[in-house]
């Protein structure tokens, strides 16, 4: 990016930057994202007067995630378009989200624990910061106990174990999976989905200073210290039970 | 107070965590490569320090002292000392009622005003539930760099990388800096934590003089998050530790139905327990108390045989550490056998029959001579 310092002489990261290609397959409705959708509408659909939007940061191909909320049955959709072929951090996702998201006066940001790709596990907290919000991340179980707050949430930490917090709103929250089971959507929501607009916005002007840069990107090289059998799946066999027999895993 | 190093510790009630002195020995390493001193940061509940020397961070506030969480009976002086002794380095004890009961809003609005004025480069965060949690908006506070489960770090001129993976740990990008302080949440096993049961020999830019604990207070003011305490875990957790074997099951299985076949393939090991990945459970393939991983159990048993799971972060948080490994996945690439000792590039649906038909052939086989 021209407004953004160049990598000068001698930073050069060990390995290029090779981002996995669209047709790697690995681009799809992020499934913690999924979670974090069922638990805006089951909290809509417990209150009058709520409303869920959708909204989400990329480029063309993300149409197809929020298409995909809105048959779930969210109300709106926006999509802030941005095109780059380098990676964004998510200290740039956060940022052009809280730039979005300053004026719109959402009493609640649910966001996914983290993406499963980067799996950086940093966005939600960062808007929230940036927004000067509470956040509870890794939300396992969530009650909202008036319209206006304050939330009712159990963390998930280390081991399983919980906490349980009480959080006045606005406030953000990041859905750890299991929370709940994401509906399919019902016929009726993708008739209707097909008809609703999706909101467009440039999201190049809200993109910030850089604060780190993702300066390589590499396939990791086949493990080097892995012993691979080798032969027919039941030669593999008889080598795994006689490895399993020799380490006295298993009796003679 | 300055140091160029910050690690901010966590203490359990056996002292300094695991991952907190994983983290300190990795924070040596930096320290040495930088020429950085280091301070250890240990935030946490110490109710007979609570008259000060208090500096900068304000006044030491009471909140209400039985906030129920019952996480911690809280730390003595002298423990204190002894906790920032076996961190072998300076420390600063951040003491506080409101910080033993863990929030990300309190542990913020406490490290916060004290990082800028200890003006580090580098701040080295655990990347456990609680470092991977505040750790972001520690970042945004101080608008440092951020970067989060590093595995390693390599210096170039006056550059440093930091490495992580992503992508279920089949990928890995390095990350570049440009910000001071650069706020770092460190895996536990990040490159030099091998050394971590030493870090307590090696005190890291300690200029040959004993390690020196300051006693501070952080302040608990205007908290929109109310912490109401540790639940009890919801379903008793499943007990792994007898067994010699673990066989886990990874989303690679495919279906439900499946399942069987992992519990048959465990049941040829006299002493053996089955376990999964968290997607897994999230598919309702099994139950939460047999998940292991970062959010599951932590397992290390003799043998651990992974049964088309990917290797993702949060798995091998929870089974690294097993004495040996056996990974069985289709995909070659998968980042489980970066870990494993051994690996099978097959189908589960067919590698797992046919072990057990050859076993049951040789065991006929045995009988007829």
């Amino acid at each position: 990016m021209s407004d953004r310092p160049e990598i000068k002489a001698g930073d050069e990261a060990s390995f290029p930057l090779t981002m996995p290609s669209p047709d790697d397959n690995c681009y799809r409705f992020n499934p913690f994202d999924e979670y974090a959708v069922e638990e805006a509408l089951r909290i809509r659909d417990s209150f009058t007067g709520v409303t869920v939007d959708a909204l989400s940061l990329g480029p063309e191909r993300c149409r197809r995630v929020l298409l995909r909320a809105l048959e779930m049955g969210a109300n709106n959709a926006t999509l802030l378009h941005l095109d780059r072929p380098a990676p964004l951090t998510p200290f740039e996702t956060a940022s052009i989200l809280a730039a979005y998201l300053r004026d719109k006066a959402y009493d609640l940001i649910l966001t996914g624990v983290m993406a499963e790709d980067g799996m950086h596990g940093q966005t939600g907290q960062l808007i929230a910061a940036l927004l000067d919000m509470p956040c509870a991340t890794a939300v396992i179980s969530e009650r909202l106990l008036a319209p206006r707050g304050p939330v009712y949430v159990e963390r998930e930490e280390d081991g399983g174990e919980r906490t349980a917090y009480e959080i006045d709103l606005p406030a953000v929250l990041t859905i750890q999976s299991g929370i709940n089971r994401p509906r399919y959507p019902a016929l009726s929501h993708v008739l209707r989905a097909r008809t609703q607009e999706i909101a467009t916005l440039d999201a190049a002007p809200l993109l910030p200073a850089a604060r780190e840069r993702i300066v390589g990107v590499s396939r990791m090289e086949s493990s080097t210290t892995c012993t691979f059998l080798a032969g027919t799946p039941a030669e593999k066999a008889g080598q795994f039970l006689d490895f399993c027999r020799q380490r006295g895993f298993l009796t003679p | 107070m300055k140091a160029g190093i910050v690690v901010i510790a966590e203490i359990s009630t056996d002292g300094l965590t695991p991952a907190s002195r994983g983290v300190i020995s990795f924070a040596g390493l930096l320290a040495e490569a930088a020429g950085e001193d280091m301070l250890v940061l240990l935030p946490g509940h110490f109710p007979d320090i609570n008259q000060p020397p208090c500096r900068g961070a304000g006044a030491v506030q009471h909140g209400n002292p039985s906030s129920g969480t019952g996480e911690l009976g809280g730390w003595s002086h002298k423990e204190a000392e002894e906790i920032a002794a076996a961190a072998g380095c300076d420390a600063a004890v951040l003491a506080g009622d409101h910080l033993a009961a863990y929030s990300a809003e309190a542990w913020m609005a406490a490290l916060s005003p004290l990082c800028r004025e200890i003006d580090p480069r580098f701040i080295c965060i655990p990347h456990t539930s609680r470092g991977w949690d505040y750790g972001p908006g520690l970042a945004v506070r101080l608008e440092a760099s951020l970067i989060g489960a590093v595995e390693g770090f390599r210096r170039q001129g006056g550059n440093f990388f930091f490495k992580r993976s992503f992508l279920k740990g089949q990928w890995q990008m390095e990350v570049l800096p440009d910000k001071r302080p650069v706020v770092l949440t460190i895996l536990p096993e990040a490159k030099g934590t091998e050394a971590a049961p030493h870090a307590t020999e090696r005190p890291a830019g300690m200029r040959g003089r004993p390690p020196r604990v300051s006693f501070l207070s952080g302040p608990a003011k205007d908290l929109r998050t109310k912490t109401l305490g540790r639940l009890s875990a919801t379903e008793t957790a499943y007990d792994f530790s007898e067994a010699e074997v673990i066989v886990a099951a990874g989303k690679g299985i495919g279906a439900a139905e499946n399942i069987d076949l992992i519990k048959r393939l465990a049941g040829i090991f006299p002493k053996s327990a089955v376990g999964c990945s968290r997607a897994v459970c999230d598919l309702g393939w099994m139950e939460y108390r047999r998940q292991i991983g970062m959010t599951g159990r932590t397992v290390a048993p003799p043998l651990y045989i992974a049964c088309g799971v990917s290797g993702a972060m949060p798995h091998l948080a929870g089974m690294r550490n097993s004495r040996c490994i056996i990974a069985v996945n289709r995909d070659k690439s998968a980042a489980i056998f970066q870990i494993a000792h051994l690996g099978v590039v097959e189908d589960l649906l067919t590698f797992i029959p046919s072990v057990l038909e050859l076993l049951e052939n040789r065991k006929q086989e045995s009988s007829d001579d």
